[in-house]
């Protein structure tokens, strides 16, 4: 086990190596600790796409594959350094100490509350039935056969009973591909890189929004979501799409803010880690991106809009078809019926849909903790407050985000005969929640206590 | 938001560390039978954290199986090693197992296979596939399991009806 836990060092190190090469390369400057994390979370995504490629060119699955390929990607992406040297340079220049004793406190919290999903992670064999029937069915095989294109696919045993779950976007299988290769017998601990990687994003970008102190406070009950939570320990396609959906709309939502293009870059490279981590996603961005034309077109030339727009809209396309048709059609000798699973849009079902959501799943607070009780008083008290002042971009676009997935959810879950809504939709929530946290940040009530805590603090009159 | 922060030794920083502190013991006790997070901490934390000795006493991959998935885990190996290579098992409907176990989800082939690997099987209810079964699988009330083979003692039309009755029962619409 010993050597596992070195190799999993090794491929953290590779995957953040990747991860920071590529936000350098975009020019992407942000705080130390969201670069390191959206480093580590975008070098996975990265990994598993050489990974995949290198299946393409028929290289078997192997410890040496897995590593080389993340090694030959670091490589390419540091042809030719030039550019990568002042970003690595601002990178590890002396870090300025900011934290206080409450941030301690609040990491000691998150801390304590991590540290039984990162061991659970470890300890704990694959639970999911989804994971058991998917994921990890095809990733057993393929360690074992070196292979992507393993046994699963053709073994008369499963002939016609395989449905879509070994179908299902690749991320999450190829992740456990990795760490089941380099020794783990269950795989699975790259979804407590993946977790600790995005709450420590989370943390960083929340301090950016509103009081370090409020934000901590936000940021712990964020952990506390008793559903997202289980889902950092439990292997899963949604938290990992939740985690790319997410932080794509947030990098987004802040080039819009600060009008860096050089973020909207980096948003692309998430948003196409969704679109490889779930198979509908992809159209949801596409509807996102529609969503957002608005602002888009206000913060930058038609020209410069239309030119991401077909950018990204490609490059998630690309990806999606990597896996859905290349794949599919040029290497497996079975594919899903995808077809048979939609059933059209019907109004009554929608509506059914729609009733079940918030009667058995919004309003659940086993599921959410006080998470949609306390978005809903506190956007009501903050609309009140704020009646007659004008919507701010800072409420305006994480709402639109937060809306618009949920609207898209509920037509996925009216068309398509699989998405249960007590599952599929309950688990595809999982995407909104950053941004209602960031929401929440953003009200004119937290803001206006951020102030005063900064007045308190530093001394200043009320 | 850096601006304004204090140094990490301050009267007021002091403060708002105990104020996060006790405000986080708050949540986690208070009303504990009608608050929905010192349940999912009991739940989901505290459970782990009173036990994680033991648990990592036993770290053999097969412990760790036998830990999560219990009598599934042993149901599924106690059955596979029974099985000869020419042997094709017919899974039972959930139903019937569910008289016995609270879970039956090995029942489906892909679990099955997940298990034991590929060990030739065939679900109850697969009309196409039923005749080539040969091996079938009986729980006892008292917690007992079985296997019977096709051509053995016992007669498999009346394992069939066991199945066939359970699911009716519990399937009025099948």
């Amino acid at each position: 086990m010993g050597t596992a836990f070195g190799l999993m060092f090794v491929i953290i190190a590779l995957e953040f190596a990747l991860g920071l090469a590529m936000l350098g390369r975009l020019g992407v400057r942000l705080s130390r600790p969201m670069t390191l994390a959206l480093s580590v979370i975008s070098g996975m995504f990265i990994h598993s796409l050489l990974l995949f490629v290198t299946q393409l060119a028929n290289i078997p699955i192997s410890v040496s594959s897995v590593v080389l390929s993340a090694l030959v990607g670091v490589v390419a992406l540091h042809l030719p350094p030039k550019q990568l040297v002042a970003y690595y340079a601002d990178f590890v220049r002396a870090p300025r100490w900011t934290l206080t004793m409450y941030d301690v406190v609040a990491l000691g919290i998150g801390a304590y509350l991590l540290y039984i999903s990162v061991w659970a992670t470890y300890y704990w064999p694959v639970t999911p039935f989804d994971a058991m029937a998917g994921i990890d069915l095809v990733a057993k095989a393929a360690v074992k056969e070196g292979t992507l294109n393993c046994s699963i696919y053709r073994d008369p045993i499963l002939a016609g009973h395989l449905s879509n779950q070994p179908f299902y976007a690749p991320f999450a299988m190829l992740q456990q591909v990795i760490t089941r290769s380099i020794g783990f017998p269950f795989g699975q601990v790259w979804l407590a890189v993946l977790s600790i990687s995005f709450y420590t994003f989370m943390f960083a970008f929340l301090r950016e929004r509103v009081h370090p102190f409020i934000a901590d406070v936000l940021w712990i009950f964020f952990i506390m979501i008793p559903e997202l939570y289980g889902y950092t320990l439990l292997m899963q396609t949604d938290f990992a799409n939740a985690v790319y959906y997410s932080i794509g709309g947030i990098l987004m939502i802040m080039a819009i803010e600060q009008k860096k293009t050089t973020l909207l870059w980096a948003s692309t490279l998430f948003l196409a880690g969704a679109a490889w981590s779930r198979s509908e996603s992809f159209l949801l961005i596409g509807i996102m991106l529609l969503a957002m034309l608005p602002w888009l077109l206000r913060t930058w030339t038609l020209r410069q809009v239309v030119r991401w727009f077909v950018v990204t809209g490609s490059i998630v396309i690309a990806v999606f078809a990597l896996w859905h048709v290349l794949w599919f059609r040029l290497y497996l000798p079975v594919r899903p019926d995808t077809a048979a699973e939609v059933i059209g849009f019907d109004p009554v079902r929608f509506a059914s849909v729609t009733g079940l959501m918030f009667e058995n799943v919004l309003s659940d607070v086993g599921y959410w903790g006080m998470t949609f009780y306390g978005f809903v008083a506190i956007v009501v008290v903050d609309a009140i407050y704020t009646l007659l002042k004008r919507l701010r971009w800072s409420i305006a676009l994480p709402a639109m985000w937060i809306l618009v997935t949920f609207v898209v959810l509920l037509i996925v879950g009216t068309i398509f005969a699989s998405a249960v809504v007590d599952q599929t939709l309950r688990r595809g929530l999982f995407k909104i929640l950053p941004f209602i946290y960031m929401l929440i940040a953003g009200t004119t009530i937290l803001q206006l206590a951020s102030r005063r805590l900064h007045r308190w603090i530093s001394g200043g009159a009320q | 938001m850096s601006t304004g922060q204090p140094s990490f030794f301050s009267a007021k920083g002091l403060i708002l560390a105990l104020a996060l502190l006790l405000s986080f013991l708050l949540v986690l006790n208070m009303e504990p039978d009608h608050n929905v997070y010192s349940k999912w901490h009991e739940k989901r934390i505290r459970i782990y954290y009173d036990v994680l000795d033991k648990y990592n006493a036993r770290l053999r991959p097969d412990q760790r199986m036998l830990e999560r998935h219990k009598y599934t885990y042993q149901i599924v190996q106690w059955i596979s090693q029974r099985l000869l290579p020419t042997d094709t098992l017919m899974l039972p409907p959930a139903e019937y197992v569910m008289n016995f176990y609270p879970d039956a989800y090995w029942v489906d082939q892909r679990i099955f296979y997940y298990f034991c690997g590929p060990i030739p099987t065939v679900m109850y209810g697969d009309s196409l596939r039923a005749r080539s079964a040969n091996v079938f699988v009986l729980f006892q009330p008292e917690g007992g399991i079985s296997i019977h083979r096709k051509g053995g003692r016992t007669n498999v039309d009346s394992i069939l009806t066991v199945y066939r009755n359970e699911r009716s029962n519990k399937r009025p619409t099948d």
